[in-house]
């Protein structure tokens, strides 16, 4: 029993069209990437990925790219749009109406096919900051995983100090805007050294040093020149740029203290 | 066995035991809040294997969610106090047994806009008839109020609200109220499983919204399903783990062999020629099951989408993918996971075409408006039969502590606590 | 059919073609004109040791056509990195000192109030001096 009639996804009778010029390749079918142009519908509050949707299903049933969550949380639908990288769920077809939009996948990356790039290179660099908890100190005292060794605690100001880099939804836009990362694959990117800060700010985290080798290194945050166009890009606020920064400045800090204090001391 | 979608190669698990986690099945809906991978795989795997799917016929409508897009606003919006609207600005909440209106800013449990999501669902669709509801570009939604907590607790407290409500429905909810309507959420049947975890086929595991442990009844409470994840996946583990413990291997030719039948079915799905398109078959099944069992059903509308569900699955034997690559093939991915939302969206049907009362989630206008408790007090289950329609049974709910009431909110649901106290 | 990832070629002229980049790059270049700027100070330093004469051949050229255009747009480059250095620094600034937060809006107003305080120091003991 619906009393709906309206059915908002799909197109308004008006006439008005929007051209799409995307980037496609399939592997076996395509040596190098050409793009196909499509024409289709202009319905206001579609966003890119209702468009792409469209044309998937009723204009080419084999354009293929990644999606999940359509609102801003899971990070999946990173793509470039006109030369910037945005997530297509939330870039919307009225922001480019009636000019036409280049749609092609991820820059600095190799792609796989038609929009979907190889995150090979980032989930390694992931893993290589140990984005979780290195709690030291604990299997000294007494190991954390009982309800008797008593839960974290922590107050607001030191919740502040690593929060807002805690919500990073590792979509890859930031690897996509930096250019050190497009000079350099060895760069540890934007993201990876963000959350190797939130660990490092996190009063819960002992593992600075363990991070160190990856992350006051060359290929980590001394490859940045604060460029920042990866906290402009970033769809979360995370600022990336910031926590580079920041651990730019622990780097040197730790570096000067070390020829002071004798080894091992904090 | 997985379809490893970076080159389209199938590979096989051995495994001693099994856990399905894979979710619920909104996506059979046309308007819901899920995401694109809620298609109901996991359940529809463990049917095929000849467990049972139980109460399928309840499926959570999510009272605020936005309208065009669906996206999820959440609860916590209202438990900070937001109100809802209609168009002359009137909680209209109080007309359903919700009342009285409570102060702005000071939410009481169980009382108008914290009362249970499918009572503030059924409201909507009452409000929709009677004309009372706002007409926006996206369709007919109520006002969601946030306007009195202000810029600073508003970006501190739900900080995504503001953002959302920017995006797709172009509203600050610092200055104006947020559109919504419900939409499909949640289902609180699932792959039949005991209290831990365990399903009717030894070894094989389910926890989360896939799963039916009997937690949510007809009608799940706001935040238990991550509370089930947290508590249950945990039981799953536990239970799975000391199961593979104590099995010896299977023989890895006797699993090779059945793996490979898989195999080949996968195949013929993915070269067979036909007439039918996978897109137009996913979008006639969303539409039918949003016209025919939403908030409220009718026995003849409801045996119409039973027809069409079991019409589109015959059709779905003719489809033919148009994608023939292998490398990140989306549309068969889309192919499968449409077989196995039409398994859901025909058990769905079945299930609720047969419940011929009105419980929780599963509300009928016709004949059947009230609970049944002498005939309908049992669960749902359905087997998977083959070609045939699945067969369906059902089994006493086990009553052990609380026994069945009468659900009242508002003043009514205060007066009963009293009474319960004195 | 197997993978094939394809490796986009890098485009040499990457820095012209996007706005924040080009950006940057002018950023970057402000260096050269302050670096260049600073090595004729330099000369300027050991023209002084010289003695007088040297020294005031040093002042004539800095007074010629192409050295007080050159020196206006070293100033204008020197402008620009110090107001887009300004701008990013709160990034580079620990976010609580003595248990107050530090806004990024405090950090900007600071930097240009201390910057503008010195400049004009400096303007006032060359004026006074001469």
């Amino acid at each position: 029993m619906n009393p709906d009639t309206k059915t908002s996804s799909a197109p308004d009778e008006s006439d008005k069209r929007i051209t799409l010029e995307i980037l496609r390749y399939i592997p076996g079918q395509h040596d190098k990437p050409e793009f196909q142009t499509f024409e289709i519908p202009y319905v206001t509050d579609w966003s890119m990925l209702d468009a792409l949707g469209y044309i998937k299903d009723e204009l080419d049933a084999s354009l293929a790219y990644r999606w999940s969550c359509r609102m801003a949380v899971c990070g999946s639908c990173g793509m470039m749009f006109n030369g910037e990288p945005k997530l297509a769920c939330e870039t919307f077809v009225r922001e480019f109406y009636p000019n036409s939009i280049r749609v092609e996948p991820l820059e600095n990356f190799a792609i796989e096919r038609d929009l979907i790039i190889d995150q090979a290179p980032f989930l390694e660099k992931l893993e290589s900051v140990k984005p979780f908890i290195i709690d030291a100190a604990a299997p000294k005292t007494k190991p954390r995983d009982t309800i008797q060794a008593g839960e974290y605690k922590q107050t607001p100001t030191q919740l502040a100090m690593f929060k807002q880099y805690s919500m990073c939804i590792n979509c890859l836009l930031c690897y996509s805007a930096c250019p050190q990362f497009g000079l350099n694959q060895g760069f540890a990117g934007p993201a990876a050294l963000s959350l190797a800060h939130r660990y490092n700010a996190d009063s819960r985290d002992q593992g600075a040093e363990v991070r160190a080798p990856i992350v006051n290194e060359k290929d980590g945050v001394w490859s940045c020149t604060f460029v920042g166009y990866c906290s402009e890009v970033c769809p979360k606020a995370v600022d990336p740029a910031s926590a580079i920064q920041l651990e730019k400045v622990n780097g040197m800090t730790d570096w000067a203290l070390s020829f002071i204090l004798p080894k091992g001391a904090k | 066995m997985a379809i490893e979608i970076k080159t389209g190669d199938i590979k096989v698990f051995l495994g001693k035991s099994v856990i399905i986690a894979t979710g619920g099945a909104g996506r059979v809906f046309r308007f819901n809040t899920n995401g694109s991978i809620v298609t109901g795989d996991g359940m529809s795997m463990a049917y095929r294997s000849g467990v049972a799917l139980r109460d399928m016929e309840f499926v959570q409508y999510h009272p605020t969610g936005l309208p065009g897009s669906g996206v999820l606003i959440t609860e916590g919006c209202r438990g900070e106090g937001g109100t809802l609207l209609n168009k002359d600005g009137y909680r209209y909440l109080q007309d359903y047994g919700l009342g009285p209106e409570t102060p702005i800013g000071q939410p009481q449990n169980k009382t108008m806009e914290l009362g249970p999501r499918d009572k503030l669902s059924q409201a909507f669709w009452h409000e929709q008839r009677k004309g009372n509801t706002v007409k926006t570009p996206l369709g007919d939604a109520v006002m969601l109020d946030l306007t009195h907590l202000g810029k600073q607790k508003l970006l501190e407290r739900l900080p995504m609200i503001c953002s959302l409500a920017k995006h797709y429905v172009g509203i600050d909810p610092v200055k104006e109220p947020i559109p919504v309507r419900p939409a499909a959420h949640y289902t609180m049947g699932g792959i039949r499983t005991d209290i831990d975890a365990a399903t009717s086929l030894a070894g094989l595991y389910a926890a989360g919204e896939c799963s039916s442990i009997g937690l949510h009844g007809a009608n799940r409470l706001g935040s238990n399903s991550l509370a089930e994840l947290l508590v249950f996946g945990k039981v799953a583990g536990v239970h799975a783990a000391e199961y593979a413990s104590t099995q010896p291997g299977t023989g890895s030719e006797t699993l090779a062999k059945l793996a490979q039948e898989k195999v080949d079915d996968l195949i013929v799905l993915r070269t067979q020629t036909g007439s039918e398109k996978s897109s137009k078959l996913r979008q006639e099944m969303a539409f039918c099951m949003e016209k025919t069992f939403g908030i409220y059903r009718l026995a003849e509308e409801m045996q119409e989408g039973l027809d069409t569900i079991n019409s589109l699955k015959q059709r779905f034997k003719n489809v033919r993918v148009e994608d023939q690559s292998r490398v990140f093939n989306t549309e068969f991915l889309m192919t499968l996971e449409l077989r196995a939302s039409l398994d859901l969206a025909q058990v769905i049907a079945l299930s609720a075409v047969r419940r011929k009362e009105s419980r929780g989630a599963h509300q009928r206008l016709d004949e059947f408006k009230t609970r049944d408790d002498e005939n309908y007090l049992q669960h749902t289950l359905v087997y998977f039969d083959g070609e045939d329609l699945p067969k369906l049974e059902y089994e006493a709910v086990n009553i052990t502590r609380s026994t069945p009431q009468e659900r009242v909110y508002g003043t009514a649901g205060a007066e009963k606590k009293q009474e319960h106290k004195s | 059919m197997d993978r094939k990832p394809y490796v986009r070629p890098t485009d040499r002229f990457w820095y012209m073609r996007r706005a924040p980049y080009r950006k940057y790059m002018l950023r970057e270049a402000s260096s050269l004109f302050i670096g260049l700027w600073l090595l004729n100070l330099l000369i300027g330093l050991i023209r002084l040791s010289q003695g007088e004469v040297a020294w005031d051949q040093w002042l004539v050229f800095q007074k010629s056509v192409a050295m007080v255009i050159f020196s206006m747009l070293t100033l204008g480059m020197a402008l620009l990195h110090t107001s887009t250095w300004f701008a990013i620094a709160p990034k580079a600034m620990p976010r609580f000192i003595a248990g107050k937060e530090l806004k990024h809006q405090q950090v900007v107003v600071a930097h240009w109030l201390v910057f503008s305080l010195v400049s004009l120091g400096l303007i006032f003991a060359t004026i006074g001096g001469l």
